[in-house]
């Protein structure tokens, strides 16, 4: 990996130390523009790659440079707030969705922000609506302003193991739609065999809230109320979250283990069902491989009218101030969210389309039919809502701490009640004072 | 250039030899900086200017890519004082610690004895025991997350096959410090093992002789009477580099637990890094930086003071 890496800068200097002569004789008459990319994962370097050679074979004047990819969402902010500090961001950087608003906000005090209103403005409300739902869209805003482009979105779906399901007496065309017939399948799985676990969801360990508020949301609930000045899931709809948490391990057998030891643990088999993001669909089959027979379908909602999913992935932001680069990125960013990029990124991957045109049948209308694993995730674009930032910038820290007080309600050591009156108080501390 | 023109320098005819000679030493000593300096401006910036910055940030409540930022004095440390991740990790650091160091050392000191006893073997066991030592401790950590994963790991099945219950030890707040601190120790024992054979190499044999003759000829008197003592400072210098060492603990955190279960293994450097990497918080992180830097520091003083007075025999 990291050789790859090596040769890979290598073979960019070489290819710019040759392209270098290139460009001065031919002086600025061919205005070919070089875009400077940061993505974060090092393993989505190959659909970024094959996106921007597409384009590139599209646009010739522009050219696509990608920098070093940082191993997480979480290293990619810091460091893109070191490059804003020394004047030496790219021009596009995918920021993670729970970390876009702390990123808008840093740039907008620093004067580094870029809106993307006019340029969407400036394609007409025709090529929105064929190609953006709104709430797509909204994924991308921060405080009433379109910050960034949604790229990679997700959802967290079931994963299940059709066999032990079949083991266990249940029926995987006919999988539980209600939580309580879902706990009552675990059960059973669980009960199959001493090395048999039921389900597993990263509540109270892993790294951030998303299936937290997957749990608030579900029940139709919000994280904080619509002025964004007080936390609202200390309601009913809160409680009956916590309730259904403790209610996974007393009902539904799940062991309070740790999130990379449950996701071996289900490749090898071993576990019936686990809640994961939809983008870890292609990983999770290869893993898998013919173990069992794997099988996946919708996140069960308390609340089918009302309830929602926190939505994951990323968006593109545009950094540079330079106006003729700015209408560059501007043109890469409608390719990578455009049909064409959504299609490679979506194979690769499993994340959900961010492009309403890739259902048609040039796009992946045929593959989705054939594939009724991977529509899962489509069938989910319905209830997708923004994955919740707080205000201020503690959201990474507020969602690692709630975790702690989750893992003592589900082991039972602290009552739902007491616990979502903790979750509350301690939310609310983390938030910004108000004067 | 300077020594060149040295000895052209004018100087009175009488007493000219002492003039010249002092004049000498001077320049010597002034080219003596000079070869100094690239050196030492290499220590400033990469070693004592960061450190600097970092004992300066410490007193400010600066946030990654925030304009303003302002001094608050001992505002961080304050916040320490308040903070239960803080006491938390420093307690959990302290256990880590207190499990990991008398483990590896007694661990490595019986290693050494015996295979010192080894001839056609020794080299053997020697590469045997200091395997773990040359191993990347992150690919390791993935390694044992598996080994000691409750449902499909080696353990896991063993344990089952005996008829005994499975155990989670990184699941589980009471276990999880000490599975840490088991690899923790598997991965020092060689080194230290290494250390303690060089200092077994080095007792004379005619203390064994002159013992023997005075009738301590008991393996196990032998070992208190010549082999523990002649030990001494080896013993020393091994607790205190395993101090250090499993005082700086964060790969296998950082890898296997996160500090989780229940913050049960949050250590030190670990909320260091979630403050500093994770919640950008670098004000805060500096500060804890400034603690954990102090405590390793006395460490460190501690082994020189130690080694130069106490250990004598």
């Amino acid at each position: 990996m990291q050789r790859r890496t090596v040769l890979k800068g290598f073979a960019a200097a070489a290819a710019s130390a040759v392209a270098m002569p290139a460009i001065v004789t031919r002086g600025f008459a061919a205005e070919t523009i070089e875009l400077d990319v940061v993505h974060c994962w090092p393993g989505h370097d190959k659909f970024h790659t094959a996106i921007a050679d597409e384009f590139m074979a599209a646009n010739p004047a522009i050219k696509i440079k990608f920098g070093t990819s940082p191993a997480s969402y979480e290293d990619g902010h810091q460091q893109t707030l070191r490059q804003a500090m020394t004047n030496q961001l790219p021009d596009i950087f995918y920021s993670g969705f729970h970390l876009l608003p702390p990123l808008a906000r840093t740039l907008k005090t620093r004067d580094q922000f870029v809106a993307l209103d006019p340029f969407i403005a400036a394609e007409g409300d025709a090529w929105k609506t064929l190609n953006y739902a709104d709430r797509i869209l909204d994924l991308g805003t921060v405080d009433g302003e379109q910050a960034g482009m949604a790229f990679n979105t997700s959802t967290p779906i079931v994963y299940f193991n059709a066999d032990l399901v079949r083991a266990a007496g249940g029926d995987p065309d006919a999988f539980p739609t209600d939580w309580d017939g879902l706990l009552d399948l675990s059960a059973r799985i669980d009960a199959l065999g001493e090395d048999t676990d039921g389900m597993f969801m990263s509540l109270h360990t892993g790294t951030d809230d998303w299936m937290f508020q997957a749990m608030i949301f579900q029940y139709g609930g919000s994280l904080m109320d619509p002025t964004d000045s007080k936390v609202a899931f200390g309601d009913a709809n809160g409680l009956e979250a916590v309730k259904l948490m403790r209610r996974f391990v007393t009902d539904g057998k799940m062991k309070l283990g740790e999130e990379q030891q449950a996701r071996q643990q289900f490749f090898a088999g071993k576990t019936g069902i686990i809640f994961q993001s939809t983008a870890s669909l292609k990983a999770t089959t290869d893993s898998v491989g013919g173990t069992f027979e794997l099988r996946t379908t919708r996140y069960p909602m308390a609340d089918k009218e009302k309830g929602g999913l926190p939505t994951g992935g990323n968006a593109g932001l545009i950094l540079t101030k330079d106006e003729a680069r700015q209408k560059a990125a501007w043109e890469f960013l409608k390719w990578v969210t455009g049909p064409e990029g959504q299609k490679v990124a979506v194979l690769a991957s499993g994340y959900m389309p961010a492009n309403q045109r890739v259902m048609e049948k040039d796009y992946l209308g045929d593959f989705y039919a054939a594939n009724p694993n991977w529509r899962t995730s489509i069938e989910q674009i319905p209830v997708a809502r923004k994955w919740y930032g707080y205000p201020g910038t503690n959201s990474v820290k507020i969602g690692r701490t709630q975790k702690e007080v989750i893992a003592l309600v589900m082991r039972g050591d602290t009552t739902p009640e007491a616990g979502l009156e903790q979750l509350v108080q301690m939310t609310s501390d983390l938030l910004p004072k108000l004067p | 250039m300077t020594v060149l023109a040295a000895p052209s320098t004018p100087a009175p005819a009488p007493a000219a030899a002492t003039v010249r000679r002092a004049v000498q030493s001077r320049v010597e000593a002034r080219a003596g900086y000079l070869f100094a300096t690239p050196a030492l401006v290499l220590i400033v910036t990469i070693l004592l200017a960061p450190i600097a910055v970092v004992i300066a940030l410490a007193f400010t409540d600066y946030q990654l890519g925030a304009v303003e930022w302002a001094w608050i004095g001992l505002g961080n440390y304050e916040r320490m004082l308040d903070d239960p991740v803080f006491w938390r990790s420093l307690a959990n650091t302290f256990i880590y610690v207190a499990i990991v160091v008398p483990g590896s050392v007694v661990f490595a000191l019986v290693v050494a004895i015996l295979v010192n006893e080894r001839k056609k073997t020794r080299t053997l066991y020697q590469i045997i025991y200091f395997l773990p030592v040359t191993t990347t401790l992150i690919a390791m950590s993935v390694v044992w997350h598996f080994v000691l994963n409750p449902q499909i790991g080696p353990i896991a099945a063993l344990l089952r096959s005996l008829g005994l219950p499975a155990m989670d030890v990184f699941g589980d707040p009471d276990l999880v410090l000490a599975g840490l601190a088991t690899i923790g120790i598997w991965q020092l024992v060689g080194f230290n093992m290494v250390l303690f054979l060089a200092g077994l190499t080095a007792i004379p044999r005619d203390l064994y002789d002159a013992a023997d003759i005075d009738g301590a000829d008991h393996p196990w008197d032998r070992f208190v009477r010549v082999t523990w003592p002649m030990l001494g400072p080896t013993t020393v210098f091994v607790v205190v580099t395993t101090t250090i060492t499993a005082f700086r603990v964060f790969d296998t955190v950082a890898v296997i637990t996160r500090g989780g279960p229940l913050g049960r293994s949050e250590v030190l450097l670990y909320a260091m890094y979630l403050e500093g990497f994770q919640y950008f918080d670098i004000g805060y992180a500096a500060a804890l930086t400034v603690v954990f830097l102090v405590t390793v520091v006395a460490l460190a003083v501690m082994q020189a003071f130690f080694l130069d007075r106490k250990v004598h025999y």
